[in-house]
């Protein structure tokens, strides 16, 4: 009867455990998952297999990129992560004396709370599993010369993290098993000195791709609101929910470009740009377009937006800056898409069935790859297209250099293109008003009366007026404050 | 028992498919690479093509030398044996080899009119080309590399990769004639200064001084080996928003200056430190002159049209580590309203291969920059037409012997820059270029999501420490070079 309690028990803690994973992923941090499957493009190619197999920790990375492709499907991913962490939980529990049993669970807390930092990946937790199952091999005192073998393989498939299993070893065998130690100090020692010139030694010896960023460590952050909270409206933007955008904005705001470029995105795209802009806070010059910077996820909203406005090229240009600021050289396939996405819309077939061939090697984009693949060079259809025919007529179709500093100029330059671009319009006015461009905002208020559409004044529009004529004596004005902001910003420089 | 083994030859023998009775048609193959009427070394790496019908079923290709010799390869692609192929070259140096290509589509074959590749008489000794490997994109280089390949097979080896030194940005690899004996190479941002290795030993200089306006760039050894040329400039792009060429790269300034290796002292001259913007230097092959491009300063990027290169000279006397005192303008920009860039004279001194575009000074982002020849026994000029495409050509470099160059060109898909190489004859007649062989080519170059970039040969492999590099480059411990 004990023995079926404890079993029930031990089934019941496994299964809460995948639960709660699941649940966490699937309802409070779906975007988490999207951040990771949009920096990890998966292929089901051999070559792509035997480039990862050919380095230390490859199998481990394999199939940590191979779980995270699934994460594009938000429920197939959080279910994934259960399963991964209930083998983790389960795989403890064997390793523990059966009184321990509930202390399984601490691996499970442990990394769950690591795997806040956002750039810790998939291939860790696969890796610690995959060291703990090998651990669980048991393996009786005469045999453990073997792990002369199993240390080098295991350490090539698994990476570093088989000094977890070394650990649990000389705990299971005893002190006499510690030759391992420098066993497999040997060996990682041989593998860097031979086998990877082109790594650091410190990589070689803590793993080449646990973390996404090179030479550095996981952080214990855990899940900080904020910077989740910009994952939240990056996995927005992508997935074009703008009223979700507008009402998280209105609860939480990050004061940082990033969430402002998203924001107003949300709002451009449900026209209320005009009326509420400065209801919101605004970073400066920078809140409706980012400049360039290196990193792998501050110009995404940015690129969207020029994407949703018609410049074509500079959303290729930041979508291909983005896509290789990817510090450990893998591929975006949200990224890959829409580069692939500008040069259609640019007639450049050629390059652009380079990233769809691509594409089509993976799960997930390879239905949109194909059909892709079938509008190329058909110009009736790409003309005719929604998506790809719209932005055709609302590109450029002078040819000038860009020119972050006059980004207004370009909105409006955009706008005399073609004026059903009325987010041009919008983009236009926004930014005289975030540069302080007093007399450019007066100057083009008659477009937005002749072109705009609105049926009357806009009134983030009217409250810039009234701030203007008052010389930003009013009262309750948003924009009066932004201006305030921006000039004691000014001062303090 | 032996009957078995009959009928199994024989259903092996009707299952493999075989051009028997083909449809002739008088037209060309459609092949990709195109290599057609192409002149290769002998012991060049297999010309393995693929037919750009994606659709055919099988290709059968036999290759039969003038001089006797003949191959065969068949299946998806033709991918011939390198042991064969090499033979064959051999056989055929001086000669020709005539390709006869058959193509199954829907179980029909068809044989196509017959094409030759020719085996030149001029060798090609170098071991291979070394070369950067960079994604064709704009301001982020990625994972950037520094590779070399083995002219003589499809191998390719690293010789510096991003993984090495995370985070870093390499570029200007440059050795001495082909010699990787004496190999220069830049890193730019944090941790960057240039790397000089002689006979293994690598040297990290910070080449910025008080009196100069940036660290080296653009660099070229002086044939003895104790001096470095090198450009001093500041590089920056800008992006055009039609549908044509996406980037315009400019310098907002540029001198030139010689590094003396031995001492680690930069040699300057007035002359090279002017309002103008002096680039991309080259020794002459006797050592005695420094070619150059200057050009007018203008108000960049909103001028670049207006930037039009020169291409000039200056005298160098390595004895003495000094410049002349004049200089002498081969080529005149602003006045013929184009812009000379990239010199790159022959080692045997005889021709001088440039780059000719209407504009600016960086030629690989030149949709209409074309490789030029001049002759400098008689100072005759003349365009590489049988080189030359609609997209840029730049990045030449000269074999030891002076017969074969390398070249880059965005001709395949006007962005992901590829390597050709072509000989050039004592009349300065270049033959058809042929692109870098590679096994299975269509699969590679279509994987391949890099720019090839500052390609060159080398006369043996190159090896470089990328360890001893990583320490250098974190440690930050540069020599700082003085001014002499």
């Amino acid at each position: 009867m004990r023995k079926m309690n404890e079993r029930y028990v031990s089934w019941g803690v496994s299964v809460l455990t995948g639960i709660a994973i699941f649940l966490f992923w699937y309802i409070a941090y779906p975007h988490a998952l999207s951040y990771h499957e949009q920096y990890q493009l998966f292929l089901w190619t051999t070559d792509y297999f035997i480039e990862r197999l050919s380095l230390p920790g490859g199998l481990a990375d394999w199939l940590g990129e191979f779980i995270v492709q699934f994460f594009y499907v938000e429920w197939m991913g959080a279910l994934c992560l259960a399963l991964l962490f209930m083998a983790l939980q389960w795989l403890t529990a064997r390793l523990l004396p059966r009184s321990l049993y509930m202390l399984s669970v601490i691996p499970v807390a442990g990394l769950w709370w690591l795997m806040g930092d956002i750039n810790v990946l998939l291939s860790l937790p696969v890796a610690i599993v995959l060291a703990l199952a090998l651990a669980c091999v048991r393996m009786s005192r005469p045999l453990s010369w073997t792990d002369l073998l199993i240390l080098p393989a295991a350490y090539w498939f698994i990476g570093p993290v088989i000094w977890l299993y070394v650990a649990v070893r000389i705990l299971q065998v005893g002190w006499r098993h510690a030759w391992t130690v420098g066993w497999l100090l040997g060996v990682q020692l041989a593998v860097y000195a031979f086998m990877l010139p082109q790594w650091p030694l410190q990589m070689a010896m803590t793993g080449l791709n646990y973390y996404r960023i090179p030479l550095h460590f996981p952080q214990l952050s855990g899940y900080n609101r904020d910077m989740y909270e910009l994952i939240r409206l990056d996995y927005d933007v992508r997935h074009e929910q703008w009223d979700d955008i507008v009402r998280r904005a209105a609860d939480h705001q990050v004061r940082t470009p990033f969430w402002c470029n998203c924001v107003n995105l949300a709002l451009a795209e449900k026209r209320l740009l005009a009326d509420r802009m400065f209801d919101f806070y605004q970073s400066g010059e920078d809140a409706l377009i980012i400049a360039r910077t290196r990193d792998l996820t501050s110009m995404l909203p940015s690129a969207e937006a020029f994407w949703r406005l018609g410049m074509v090229n500079s959303a290729q240009r930041y979508m291909f800056d983005t896509q290789e600021s990817i510090l450990n050289a893998r591929r975006s396939g949200r990224c890959t898409k829409r580069i692939a996405e500008c040069m259609m819309v640019n007639g450049h077939y050629k390059t652009a069935a380079k990233q769809t061939a691509l594409l089509k090697n993976s799960l997930f984009y390879r239905q949109w790859a194909e059909e892709a693949e079938r509008l190329m060079g058909d110009e009736t259809r790409m003309n005719t297209h929604p998506v790809y025919g719209r932005l055709r007529k609302l590109r450029y179709k002078e040819n000038f250099l860009y020119s972050y500093g006059e980004l207004e100029k370009m909105f409006g330059l955009l706008f005399m293109n073609n004026q059903e671009n009325t987010m041009a319009l919008d983009y236009m006015m926004g930014q005289m008003l975030l540069k302080g461009d007093v007399q450019g905002f007066q100057h083009y208020m008659g477009w937005v009366q002749r072109y705009g559409g609105y049926r009357q004044m806009p009134l983030g529009y009217q409250d810039a007026m009234r701030c203007i004529q008052a010389r930003g004596n009013v009262s309750g004005s948003v924009y009066a404050d932004y201006v305030k902001r921006m000039m004691g910003r000014r001062a303090t420089k | 028992m032996r009957w078995c083994l009959c009928l199994s030859v024989l259903m092996l023998w009707a299952c493999s498919s075989k051009p028997l009775h083909p449809d002739k048609v008088d037209s060309l193959p459609e092949i990709f690479p195109d290599y057609i009427g192409v002149t290769i070394p002998v012991g060049m790496a297999p010309l393995n093509f693929n037919i750009v019908d994606e659709q055919i079923d099988r290709v059968d290709v036999v290759a039969r030398g003038s001089k006797g010799g003949e191959i065969h390869a068949a299946g998806d692609f033709a991918d011939f044996s390198i042991d064969d192929w090499h033979d064959l070259t051999v056989q055929n140096r001086g000669g020709k080899i005539t390709m006869t290509v058959c193509v199954e589509k829907d179980g029909k074959w068809t044989q196509y009119r017959n094409f030759d590749i020719r085996v030149s008489e001029a060798s090609l000794d170098e071991w291979g080309l070394t070369y950067r490997r960079i994604k064709p994109g704009y301001e982020v280089g990625g994972d950037i590399g520094i590779y070399q390949r083995d002219l003589q097979n499809f191998d390719e080896y690293a010789i510096l990769k991003e993984s090495a030194v995370p985070g870093r940005c390499f570029n200007c690899h440059t050795a001495n004639r082909a010699n990787p004996d004496q190999l220069l190479m830049q890193m730019r941002g944090e941790g960057g200064g240039t790397m000089i290795q002689k006979n293994g030993r690598q040297t990290w200089l910070d080449t910025k001084t008080d009196s100069t306006r940036a660290a080296g760039s653009y660099s070229y050894w002086h044939p003895k080996g104790d001096y470095v040329a090198m450009a001093v400039n500041n590089v920056h792009q800008s992006f055009f928003t039609g549908t044509g060429q996406r980037i315009e790269v400019y310098h907002s300034f540029s001198d030139v200056e010689v590094l003396d290796t031995r001492s680690n002292e930069l040699v300057l001259s007035p002359l090279l430190r002017t309002d103008d913007l002096e680039i991309f230097p080259a020794f002459s092959a006797d050592g005695k002159y420094i070619y150059y491009s200057s050009s007018r300063p203008c108000r960049v990027p909103a001028e670049y049209e207006h930037v039009k290169c020169s291409l000039c000279r200056i005298a160098f006397d390595a004895g003495k580590g000094t410049f002349g005192e004049t200089v002498d303008t081969l080529l005149n920009g602003p006045a013929t309203g184009r812009s000379y860039v990239l010199a790159r004279p022959s080692y045997d001194g005889r021709w001088l291969m440039y780059c000719v575009g209407s504009r600016g000074n960086f030629p690989v982002s030149q949709d209409d920059a074309d490789l030029w020849l001049m002759d400098l026994r008689t100072g005759a000029c003349r365009e590489l037409k049988e080189v030359n495409s609609q997209q840029s050509e730049s990045f030449h470099n000269w074999s030891g012997n002076s017969r074969w160059f390398v070249f880059c060109s965005k001709r395949d898909d006007g962005m992901y820059t590829k390597l050709y190489m072509a000989s050039i004859d004592d009349k300065g007649c270049a033959t058809k270029p042929f692109l870098l062989p590679q096994r299975h080519p269509r699969k590679y170059y279509r994987e391949m999501m890099d720019a090839y970039n500052c390609p060159d040969f080398t006369k043996t492999k190159v090896s470089l420490d990328a360890h001893e590099a990583y320490r250098q480059v974190f440690d930050n411990q540069r020599i700082k070079v003085k001014i002499r």
